[in-house]
């Protein structure tokens, strides 16, 4: 395990009263060398405070956290590390060279040695024109970009993203995950905590699931993600909805590329095109429909709701019950 | 270490000579120094004294201000900003952080006196017609007294908001140049309580006096080496006294 949590507790106190507010934990769970884990729960599940634990920015109230088997808080330790943090914000009266040599110094870089390595991460990161650019005039994704320059001033073995695909475009979101990738195919470890599942579905190897402060799914994306076929969907022109739906075939809508009809997986295919065809039908595509992450993560999501919506006079007796 | 200590000194100095409370302030140096020239002769015979004695208050004020103004949100800052998350993630440690904001917000604070004093030295050998270097005397006990003041503005940044920050800064210095005349006052009402707490503040505040050597100056009253050991040894214990408080705050210190 490169980074590994054992029975790590973050308890939140009232600075007032110092009684307990929030908790998140107890964690157990490890990232292995090499893969894409990605962190995955809502706003306020405690993604970002288990991360600001991994980085040092925050203690843990219990437990410990080891990274290349030493303590999380070792200087050598954070020297392999780089981390991207949540909204990340710069010095802004520095231009992008500046910042990143400012960041390159912090690892003990020389100048020279912290130049290079400046151009060449402004250059793969799309900001080679920007070197001379202060920060204060960056947009929000090429602070995004910034900020993951520096997580990589280091050449880091373990990356930790908080939250790097959010408030980019689909361009700067489709650069982000490229640039994630490029990290593994590099055999760098990257720890990411994101709320955008189809991201999420596209570069992790692994997920882990959070939810109220307590991990309740850990699981490799191929696991999760349901490969057998849940349905056809078979797009159709030449027809009216109401010729299609009269079918029965399975739930009928309209899209922009014509009438798609959803049938069941175990359905006859031949049996299908033959009776739409009868109706005069052009069959435009036949595409099977598998689980998303998305599907999976509301899923467990709805189970794990589903005993806070319930009726508080049924709790009250389904408790007295199990006493 | 030393790399990190360097890049923040210079990230430190680099943003205090781009803000333009630097800029207003030494613009506001050449004045107060060029203006003691011009009000001199008004004084009636008095023109050196008046030009040293403005010159050289114009370095200590003028550079007090930029140690507090700049310094009280040097750490709040990056913590407000959020631009420590980045930090606090590398192979630095606190004193890392601290030494270097304290000697870029010196560099600072170092580049002013520097001018201002040049500036003092140039006026002062146009109305004396002679070279006094002893006018540095003065000015080499002033810039201890603002490494005093910066590591104490330092301090106040990682513990409280730049406002309150800078009043206490203030409250510090006037208390710090009036200590010994706030003991004596209190002596002179005789209640107990008041003069415990006259002489609690007058024990526990330094003495800002010991470093204030301008009148001496002036009136060509020598100062003598082993004084000048004293007192730059005095500040400089408080300096690396309030720097390592500044030390604990910010290790213990965590970021929710």
């Amino acid at each position: 395990m490169i980074l590994r949590f054992e029975s790590v507790t973050k308890v939140f106190r009232s600075s007032l009263t110092l009684k307990p507010t929030h908790t998140i934990g107890p964690l157990t769970f490890g990232i292995e060398p090499g893969e894409i884990f990605g962190y995955l729960g809502p706003n306020g599940a405690g993604k970002t405070t288990t991360i600001k634990m991994a980085v040092g920015l925050l203690k843990p109230s219990k437990g410990r956290i080891s990274c290349f088997g030493k303590d999380v808080t070792c200087m050598d330790v954070r020297s392999r590390i780089g981390f991207l943090p949540e909204h990340p914000y710069f010095y802004q009266h520095l231009t992008a060279s500046e910042l990143l040599e400012f960041y390159g110094g912090l690892f003990g870089l020389g100048f020279e040695e912290a130049r290079r390595r400046a151009v060449h991460l402004l250059d793969i990161t799309g900001l080679a024109k920007f070197g001379k650019r202060r920060i204060s005039k960056f947009s929000k994704g090429m602070l995004q970009r910034i900020g993951f320059a520096q997580a990589l001033m280091n050449d880091p073995d373990l990356v930790i993203l908080d939250e790097p695909l959010a408030g980019l475009d689909p361009v700067g979101r489709k650069q982000m995950r490229d640039l994630i990738l490029d990290l593994k195919q590099n055999g760098k470890t990257v720890f990411l905590s994101s709320h955008i599942l189809q991201d999420i579905e596209m570069i992790c190897d692994r997920v882990g699931i959070l939810w109220e402060g307590k991990i309740v799914k850990i699981a490799r994306v191929e696991e999760i993600l349901d490969q057998s076929i849940k349905g056809l969907d078979i797009c159709v022109e030449g027809i009216s909805i109401e010729s299609a739906a009269n079918l029965n075939l399975g739930k009928v809508r309209r899209t922009h590329d014509g009438i798609v009809i959803t049938c069941p997986a175990d359905t006859d295919t031949d049996i299908v095109i033959q009776r739409l065809m009868r109706q005069g039908a052009r069959i435009r595509s036949i595409l099977p429909q598998r689980q998303t992450l998305e599907d999976y993560f509301m899923a467990e999501i709805g189970d794990l709701r589903q005993p806070m919506r319930r009726d508080p006079e049924e709790s009250l007796a389904s408790s007295e019950v199990s006493i | 270490m030393r790399t990190a200590i360097v890049a923040f000194a210079k990230n430190t100095y680099k943003e205090g000579v781009r803000d333009r409370i630097f800029l207003m302030v030494g613009v506001f140096g050449v004045i107060a120094v060029i203006s003691s020239f011009i009000i001199g002769p008004l004084s009636l015979g008095e023109q050196v004294r008046i030009t040293q004695d403005v010159g050289l208050a114009a370095i200590s004020i003028l550079c007090f201000a930029v140690a507090v103004l700049i310094g009280t949100g040097i750490v709040y800052r990056e913590i407000e900003r959020r631009t420590i998350y980045t930090i606090v993630a590398k192979p630095v440690r606190g004193w890392h952080f601290i030494l270097g904001k304290f000697l870029g917000l010196n560099a600072i604070v170092g580049l002013l006196v520097v001018f201002m004093a040049a500036l003092l030295l140039g006026v002062n050998a146009v109305v004396t017609r002679t070279f006094e270097p002893e006018i540095l005397v003065a000015v080499l006990l002033t810039w201890f007294e603002l490494l005093l003041l910066t590591s104490l503005s330092i301090l106040m940044s990682t513990i409280c908001s730049p406002i309150l920050g800078a009043i206490l800064t203030f409250l510090f210095y006037f208390i710090g140049h009036a200590s010994a005349d706030l003991k004596e006052l209190a002596t002179r009402f005789g209640s107990p309580m008041i003069k415990a707490v006259a002489t609690i503040i007058y024990y526990a505040l330094p003495n800002l006096e010991y470093l204030n050597v301008r009148s001496k100056v002036i009136h060509d009253i020598p100062v003598s080496l082993s004084y000048i050991g004293f007192a730059a040894s005095y500040a400089l214990l408080y300096t690396i006294a309030f720097l390592m408080v500044a030390v604990i705050f910010i290790s213990r210190k965590e970021y929710k």
